[in-house]
């Protein structure tokens, strides 16, 4: 049974196209979204938590459209990307007014916030105003307003953002063990925070979902897209025509008088094929690295795939 | 719903702000005593005209229709420019009744500073003077307590609406300050003081009748707006229904917007 549904959604702003045409269903456990900035993911958050209306298109969150719904807002925490807090006052006052907001009555409201800082492993420093707290700290309370009134569905916009290894550590064994009893969507531009919490992916990329499912299908997605290996060295002219005649190879670009670009979908078999030319040419080498092992580029090769694959269907 | 209510006049409290609106109502206070100070014997009229100008000019003219413009853009923009309004519009509460709730706790609180503002205003003009003895202010007999009783009543109706139709132009306006000042100084700066009709669709003249029904020989203050004042009064025009149409129409104008728009402030940085 899936928890969030969204079909064929749009939204513009203005002229700046935020989601393109999404059309995703998210089940129960922990799913994590991944894109690079700007990919869509706060505005997807943000029309999760009818915080946003789509330009184009249905959402239904917990079988229901979000926007102005109580009923359904009230069964969601919701943890915000970046620092919105009203800094002078304390943690506690913060998620105990929130719990307030909840529906519960004043001393509902202390013990659900009690418990929620005391899960998210603030009690010690819950006396003191948020201004005082350091960035991990800060994204701890959120966490913690968002789990005190026990909802159902927990929206967790860059989480990890601001908190340090340990902190990220912490963080993503609280989120595990959540999971057993709140479903969680939580989103990321760094793949490898969310690798260790969770199977179930989705990746967007300039408003448009390019790849999901579990982590080991995305990777198999991935180890198709062609690497592009840089080679600094004095003559690059001389080592391209030498790797032209292998079928590994698929393109070949000199960007900069000292620079070769090698674009292949066997990196190791290239790999060792420079490094013999090398040595047997006696060509002075100062560099060998790959180009494109960057997120943001796994990014634009997996949309530029599926942007192609969506033209060539429509064609 | 009480959580809101007393979270927002908290907060309220923590704005620099609300302590420069509270300097602001006590100003005329000293343009008040400067003058019982500088010269201790003054005529009935004299001293008629000047608490009268003091309340009606800079409190309800001035100073109300300021800080009103001030709270009344923060109360739901604040928070949406801060990322916070995400925490409120995500819980157990129709996006217009945070509306509401707010806009209750903020009428409230201004009334309550506008009242302490006229107490001490009537306690600084008249504290230890003999009204009897400087004789009939413009022929009438002294009435000091139940004028002040006629301002602390218009009060709350002059601050719920000056507050409703700000808050209103900070939800339409992409520029809400500007559209707000632009708004006071043309509607209730200059029309509300024009001699023909139109003056009728400000808060300004809305007021000016209620206090102008209640005070007598108030009028006498704006001998040159007599005709309008006798035109509005023989017509039973204007007062506190109007003030009540206003405060309603623009709650219920300001309900809709909020609950059809966006009021987060999205990052938008996929181009």
């Amino acid at each position: 049974m899936s928890i969030i549904k969204l079909d064929a959604i749009s939204k513009w702003y203005g002229e700046v196209l935020g989601l393109n045409n999404l059309t995703v269903t998210i089940g129960h456990g922990i799913t994590a979204l991944v894109g690079p900035n700007g990919a869509g993911k706060s505005t997807l958050m943000g029309l999760i938590m009818g915080q946003i209306k789509p330009s184009k298109g249905a959402i239904q969150v917990l079988s229901q459209p979000p926007w102005n719904n109580p009923h359904v807002l009230s069964q969601i925490g919701y943890c915000p990307e970046g620092d919105p807090f009203w800094m002078n006052i304390t943690g506690r006052y913060f998620v105990r007014f929130l719990a307030g907001l909840s529906g519960m009555n004043r001393r509902a409201a202390n013990l659900a916030a009690d418990e929620a800082i005391e899960r998210t492993d603030m009690t010690r420093d819950m006396n003191r105003p948020i201004g005082t707290y350091s960035k991990g700290m800060r994204q701890r309370i959120k966490i913690a307003q968002a789990l005190v009134h026990k909802p159902k569905l927990l929206v967790l916009d860059e989480p990890f953002t601001g908190a340090d290894p340990v902190a990220r550590s912490e963080l993503a064994t609280l989120f595990r063990g959540l999971a057993d009893q709140v479903d969680i969507l939580v989103s990321s531009h760094v793949l490898h925070e969310v690798e260790g919490m969770t199977q179930q992916i989705l990746m967007i990329a300039r408003g448009r979902l390019v790849a999901t499912g579990d982590l080991r299908s995305l990777r198999r997605q991935m180890h198709h897209r062609p690497h592009i290996i840089r080679v600094r060295l004095d003559h690059p002219r001389n080592l391209a025509s030498a790797l032209s005649s292998l079928d590994a190879v698929s393109g070949l670009r000199v960007p900069s008088p000292d620079t070769l670009l090698v674009e292949t979908t066997q990196p190791d078999m290239v790999y060792d094929r420079i490094h013999n030319l090398l040595i047997a040419g006696n060509m002075n080498v100062r560099e060998i690295a790959p180009a494109d092992e960057n997120l943001e580029a796994v990014f634009g090769y997996l949309t530029d795939r599926n942007g192609a694959s969506a033209d060539s269907s429509a064609n | 719903m009480r959580a809101l209510f007393n979270f927002t006049i908290r907060q309220t409290f923590c704005q620099k702000k609300i302590w420069f609106t509270l300097l602001l109502l006590i100003l005329p206070v000293g343009l008040t005593l400067l003058p019982r100070i500088l010269s201790p014997t003054q005529s009935a009229n004299k001293m008629w005209n000047h608490y009268h100008i003091q309340v009606n000019s800079f409190i309800f003219m001035m100073i109300l229709p300021l800080m009103c413009m001030l709270h009344g853009n923060a109360l739901i923009g604040a928070d949406a420019e801060k990322g916070t309004l995400a925490y409120l519009l995500t819980r157990k509460l129709k996006r217009s009744k945070v509306l509401l709730v707010k806009f209750a706790a903020m009428v409230l609180l201004l009334t309550i500073m506008v009242c302490f503002a006229l107490l001490i205003q009537y306690i600084a003009t008249f504290a230890g003077v003999n009204v009897e003895s400087l004789g009939k202010p413009h022929g009438q007999v002294w009435q000091p307590f139940s004028e002040l009783l006629a301002y602390l009543f218009v009060t709350p109706f002059a601050v719920a609406s000056y507050l409703s139709i700000f808050v209103l132009i900070s939800l339409v306006a992409s520029r809400p300050l500007m559209a707000s000042i632009m708004y006071a100084v043309i509607v209730e700066m200059f029309l509300a003081n024009l001699p023909v009709g139109i003056h009728v669709y400000s808060i300004t003249h809305q007021i000016r009748a209620v206090t102008v029904k209640w005070i007598p020989n108030l009028s006498s203050l704006y001998q040159e707006f007599t005709e309008m004042q006798d035109e509005f009064i023989v017509n039973n025009h204007g007062g506190i229904g109007a003030l009540g149409a206003i405060i309603l129409v623009s709650l219920v104008l300001s309900c809709l917007l909020v609950s059809t728009r966006e009021l987060t402030v999205t990052k938008v940085d996929n181009d």
